[in-house]
């Protein structure tokens, strides 16, 4: 999918370049579960002399790092801090607050809005 | 997650539903099991149905496929302490988790002891109704010791679509009636004691239908079938940096 760069603002044009070049980046790692956009998906087939990858390319206009509120994980991340209202614990990682629950015996992490 | 889940779970209840005093006599033998088979299971619920208090340390060995598809192993210690009719507790130590169960006659709590979270719910005052509760409503099997089901010998055997006695072999030199069960999606195996004490000494249960057949294997080590266990044990004093967290309603999980 070819943007028409040179139609675009200059901001546009470095946010759009900035993008790309992290997720090209990104693709050659797994991507943490916690970067979950809500944005159209592009699924980008590209063959290398090995083997054939499978990137995802998602479109977005806003930053990397939002989370979706929902979004549950069994390992924080780093770097958290923990903030206790109302009684109860949460944890402040990158922006997004995680609410610890016990679902079995397992551990899990949920995303919720600001307490 | 979930296959850990469901695996593990599967195994545990197994484990625990060994140990319920069986009082339901006269079940049938089902089409397609060997009657030795069905008889050394009945002997053995029936045997730990008559224990008051006992404690066990289990050795547990896990199968699991990572995202590649390569199938590792993992191991966790279980120490299970059951005074009936209304106390149990669990503490369980594995390669990504130390936690501990408690059922005090009151309430079910789970403490993860190595993130300094816990979580607690109200409990009917029967062990065998706590751990009920417990699986259906919060999806909680705690390790070998759902064992105040009254139809353990029935639970135990109720999916089983076949049954085979495949002879007295041993575990740690300890010689045994090893029998082989099959149901839907598994097949486990089962080393009974040959003795006056018909324990559980080992269980293996093999996912048939995953590639790689990923088992789950408890050892049931040092049987201790008249332990002494005061209140004390069954009590859970939150640490004072443990945090209380809650339970995810078994309903609302997303599989």
């Amino acid at each position: 999918m070819r943007l028409p760069i040179g139609r675009l603002s200059l901001l546009c044009r470095c946010r759009i370049i900035f993008l790309s070049l992290v997720f090209w980046v990104m693709s050659w790692f797994p991507l943490p579960l916690f970067f979950q956009l809500q944005d159209t998906e592009a699924v980008v087939v590209r063959r290398t002399p090995a083997k054939t990858h499978r990137v995802v390319r998602q479109t977005t206009r806003r930053t990397v790092r939002r989370v979706k509120v929902g979004t549950r994980i069994s390992v924080l991340p780093r770097g958290c801090t923990t903030i206790r209202k109302s009684g109860r614990v949460y944890y402040l990682c990158d922006g997004a607050y995680y609410l610890p629950y016990y679902e079995g015996t397992t551990l899990v992490y949920v995303v919720v809005d600001a307490p | 997650m979930n296959a850990y889940l469901s695996r593990f779970s599967l195994l545990i209840v197994f484990a625990c539903l060994i140990f319920a005093p069986s009082l339901y006599a006269g079940q049938q033998s089902q089409a397609g099991v060997d009657p030795r088979a069905d008889q050394v299971i009945k002997q053995m619920s029936r045997y730990l149905d008559t224990l008051g208090q006992f404690t066990i340390h289990l050795k547990n060995t896990e199968d699991r496929l990572t995202p590649s598809g390569r199938k590792v192993q993992y191991e966790s210690t279980v120490d299970v302490l059951v005074r009936r009719p209304d106390r149990l507790r669990a503490d369980i130590k594995g390669d990504d988790r130390l936690q501990q169960f408690f059922y005090d006659g009151e309430n079910l709590i789970l403490f993860g002891k190595d993130k300094g979270l816990y979580s607690a719910a109200q409990a009917p005052d029967t062990l065998e109704a706590a751990l009920d509760m417990a699986r259906e409503e919060y999806g909680i099997v705690v390790p070998a010791a759902d064992m105040v089901a009254n139809h353990a010998y029935e639970i135990l055997m109720e999916n089983v679509t076949y049954g085979e006695y495949l002879g007295l072999h041993t575990v740690s030199g300890i010689p045994c009636h090893h029998l082989l069960f099959s149901q839907d999606e598994v097949d486990w195996q089962l080393w009974v004691e040959d003795s006056k004490t018909p324990v559980p000494r080992k269980m293996v249960i093999t996912e048939r239908l995953v590639a790689g057949g990923p088992q789950f294997t408890a050892h049931f080590l040092n049987w201790n079938l008249s332990a002494d266990l005061p209140d004390e044990y069954f009590i859970f004093l939150p640490p004072e940096l443990a945090e209380k967290i809650e339970f995810v309603p078994a309903e609302t999980e997303n599989n």
